[in-house]
């Protein structure tokens, strides 16, 4: 399977355009409580006939209004091939929560994809959880449907043992002021492919991204993330910040891609990557590909430990370096807390981070 | 229109690139890369035989290697129609009234005599396949200073040192474009300059290839030794032909510890031109490698000048311009690889669209595990002037150590109408005013340039600016 393509792709010898992933899954169902007013029916995946390794393709099947996901083409049509079934949900006014809590010696893969009626505004809060030190194989598929006025705010949270791998695929089709915001929270997990691609079709859709990770001991994280930005007046804002510790490897793709007709739209992308070992490997390419004049794209990327004043200045208030370190490492995803209005998310996150549900 | 194009570039002659001689050239090798053309190549250029076995081994490569897939399509450049090895009808020479007089009008047009009274310490003119004219100013070369054809060099007194250093940046197998100017390379420079040594006024290599069909593929050595300093300016032109022209030259330049040398490059080739070229430095302790490049012409351009900062303390400043126009695509940017403590480098690009042309800024910035105390700032900008045009950022980093600190900046966006409405608003034209604006775009690549490479790259936009509105 391949996945994670690069929307632009560059030079072979920096190993960055895709990824050959060999993960065997089994279809998995989900158990999860529907709120109020919220629909829920099972369907056969459709899969695709989309080639994985073309850039082309892929695009065309975005302008036919297609749901091409971040990890791409291939993701679906193992969804299909392992007879997963997809849960067709239609949103309503709350919160969805989706729980999996993997187990020792799993290899599940389950989808779920999400109408967004007309107008309407709804959360879903999924969670991807582990005990420590199992052995656990996952992946996980949403795509989201956002009619017109629509919004819907996916926050993932994701603890895994640093022995599970796991794909985390996002595709998003955006109607007419159709807005879409991630909150995404990596706090561990051993092989971690996630893949991320908004469908930025109707006038004034937004996409917004926020995105924090801590990678740590031999663990790898690998994102793909891309606003494709059709409707006139699109806005897109991807905002990754993340901690690499011991032996990380992480890469991070992100793509705005600005396509003819979309005037007056914006893209943002900023990185902000702490880099605590010197045995970690931290690679970044960010995209902005454009065929539109009227348009304006801007990335920004800090890579590195931090700048000797600020350590300085830490230091002066009392602080050892080890621990101005841990504090920036917790406070990257302390920062997406302020982002999730649900108590007990939160408390969760806490947990993991500092062994308490209190922030520190 | 008419009127209009007038207006804006009054003063600039477009002709002095176009024009196109007789082909009356002395020997040319017929069409096609094959084992017994370039055997034929070798044997013409009396090639020593070690050079003769490298020209067939990296043939080898050639044909193993893959056509890149990441890139602008090449697929309109047929090898079997290129003519790769066009010699002019004439011996090289150290006098200008030496050359055919139809060559030296060529190179009087584009100014090189002039600029060489007035402000350079050394040219080379090549025409087609072979330099035509070589000379250097007496009194630097009484500093030790070595600047000669590169057949001389290779042949000469300093052929051992041509043979320690020739290919070794740019090995064949780097990629497929490498191991083509590894079997088939003609003409270019050596330049030598001792240790202590600082030239204080540049040399410059000219390349101009008239034959249609054709492909050129100089290669150009330079050493700067020890605590010495150069300014090396590289310019390229060609008349437009109906066929495709192919340029893969390669330079390659060792700046030794504590040394500094700036290569600085303005690319006008003619818009039917495959400009496939490799450039790389090899940096040592306290070395400074500065490239400036401007690339306007070309139908397809890669390249990507590469700094190995391989010694402590050694530094890169990338300093670049693309303007791609109609029919153009230009894959440009750089490669820096941070290989030692304490390296620092700064990327620095602008590029502008127009007319439905594409302007893809790709780099890459690697720094390795040994790179501690590292710093690294790329910066780049791109103006799209209208909605048929393309332009992509391609950045790519990997960083492989805590200490350091790499920043990355990207921002692209359209000519604002509040400053153009300024502008106008002071008695300029919409026209004026965008032209003076892209110009001021431009002003931290011409900044860098001498006076005459300034003006000629600021015409060279204005040219490229005829009929921006409308």
């Amino acid at each position: 399977m391949y996945i994670d393509l690069l929307p632009c792709i560059t030079w072979k010898w920096l190993k960055m355009n895709g990824t050959e992933v060999d993960m065997p899954l089994n279809a998995s169902a989900l158990s999860f409580a529907l709120p109020a007013g919220w629909k829920a029916d099972e369907t056969a995946a459709p899969g695709s006939s989309i080639d994985a390794r073309s850039n082309a393709a892929i695009e065309k099947a975005l302008f036919s209004d297609e749901i091409v996901s971040g990890t791409g083409p291939d993701f679906d049509r193992l969804i299909k091939d392992t007879n997963t079934p997809v849960y067709k949900l239609t949103a309503a006014e709350g919160t969805l929560v989706i729980e999996n809590r993997y187990k020792d010696g799993d290899a599940v893969l389950s989808a779920v994809e999400i109408n967004v009626p007309d107008g309407v505004s709804a959360t879903v809060i999924e969670k991807f959880y582990s005990d420590e030190g199992i052995s656990a194989k996952a992946g996980f598929q949403t795509k989201v449907h956002i009619g017109k006025g629509a919004s819907l705010k996916l926050i993932q949270v994701q603890h895994l043992s640093d022995k599970a791998d796991f794909i985390n695929d996002i595709g998003t089709f955006h109607e007419e002021k159709g807005s879409f915001e991630l909150v995404e929270a990596i706090v561990s997990g051993g092989r971690t492919y996630f893949g991320s691609r908004s469908n930025m079709a109707g006038r004034e859709s937004s996409l917004k991204l926020d995105m924090a990770y801590i990678v740590k001991g031999r663990e790898r994280l690998e994102s793909n993330v891309a606003a494709f930005q059709r409707g006139k007046g699109t806005d897109s804002r991807i905002d990754i910040k993340g901690v690499l510790k011991d032996e990380a490897y992480k890469l991070t793709k992100a793509t705005i891609d600005f396509k003819t007709g979309s005037a007056g739209s914006v893209g943002s992308e900023t990185e902000d990557v702490l880099m605590m070992s010197d045995n970690v490997v931290n690679q970044s390419v960010p995209l902005i590909l454009c065929t539109e004049e009227d348009v304006e794209g801007v990335h920004g990327a800090t890579l590195g430990k931090p700048a000797a004043e600020v350590l300085t200045y830490m230091k002066s208030r009392g602080l050892d370096e080890a621990s101005v370190y841990e504090m920036m490492e917790k406070a990257r995803i302390e920062a997406l807390c302020s982002l999730i209005d649900d108590e007990g998310t939160v408390s969760e996150i806490r947990t993991f981070l500092h062994g308490t549900s209190e922030e520190e | 229109m008419a009127e209009k194009e007038k207006t804006q570039v009054a003063d600039i002659d477009r002709t002095k690139y176009d024009v196109r001689n007789l082909d009356e050239d002395a020997y040319r090798i017929e069409g096609g890369l094959t084992e017994s053309i370039v055997k034929k190549l070798s044997e013409e250029k009396d090639d020593p035989e070690w050079m003769k076995e490298f020209r067939l081994r990296s043939l080898k490569l050639y044909n193993e290697i893959p056509v890149p897939d990441w890139g602008p399509s090449i697929d309109g450049l047929n090898m079997d129609n290129i003519v790769t090895y066009v010699r002019p009808n004439t011996k090289m020479s150290a006098d200008w009234e030496d050359v055919p007089a139809d060559i030296k009008k060529t190179f009087e047009l584009l100014g090189i005599p002039e600029a060489e009274r007035k402000s350079l310490a050394g040219v080379g003119a090549q025409y087609d396949s072979e330099l035509v004219y070589h000379n250097v100013r007496k009194d630097v070369e009484e500093q030790g200073v070595i600047y000669t054809d590169f057949e001389s060099a290779l042949k000469g007194e300093y052929a051992d040192m041509v043979k320690e250093h020739f290919m070794k940046l740019i090995p064949p197998t780097m990629h497929k474009f490498a191991a083509l100017h590894g079997a088939v390379w003609s003409g270019g420079s050596f330049v030598y300059v001792p240790k202590g040594v600082k030239v204080e006024i540049p040399l410059q290599s000219y390349f101009r290839l008239n034959a249609p069909g054709a492909g050129q593929f100089e290669h150009t050595l330079i050493i700067v030794d020890e605590g010495a300093d150069l300014h090396f300016i590289e310019g390229c032109s060609a008349p437009k032909y109906n066929v495709a022209n192919l340029h893969a030259g390669a330079v390659e330049i060792y700046v030794k510890k504590n040394a500094r040398c700036r290569y600085s490059t303005i690319e006008n080739w003619s818009k039917n031109m495959y400009n496939l070229n490799t450039k790389v430095a090899k940096v040592e302790e306290g070395g400074v490698i500065e490239w400036i490049s401007g690339s306007f012409g070309s139908h397809i351009s890669y390249l990507y000048p590469t700094s190995r900062l391989e010694g402590r303390g050694a530094r890169s400043d990338f300093t670049g311009i693309a303007f791609a126009n109609t029919d153009q695509e230009l894959d440009t940017g750089c490669k820096v690889i941070h290989n030692a403590p304490d390296t620092s480098s700064v990327v620095n690009t602008r590029s502008i669209s127009k007319g439905g042309g594409a302007n893809i800024f790709r780099s890459a910035v690697v720094v390795t595990p040994q790179a501690k105390g590292s710093k690294c700032a790329v910066s780049c900008t791109s103006l799209m002037l209208d909605s048929e045009s393309r332009s992509d950022t391609i950045p790519a980093m990997d960083i492989r150590t805590s200490e350091c600190d790499v920043g990355h900046e990207a921002k692209i966006g359209r000519i604002s109408d509040e400053t153009v409405f300024y502008l106008m608003s002071r008695g300029l034209s919409e026209e004026e005013a965008k032209a003076m604006i892209v110009s001021g775009f431009a002003d931290s690549v011409s900044k860098e340039l001498p006076l005459e490479y300034a003006v000629e790259m600021n015409n060279l936009i204005r040219l490229e600016m005829i009929g921006a509105i409308g």
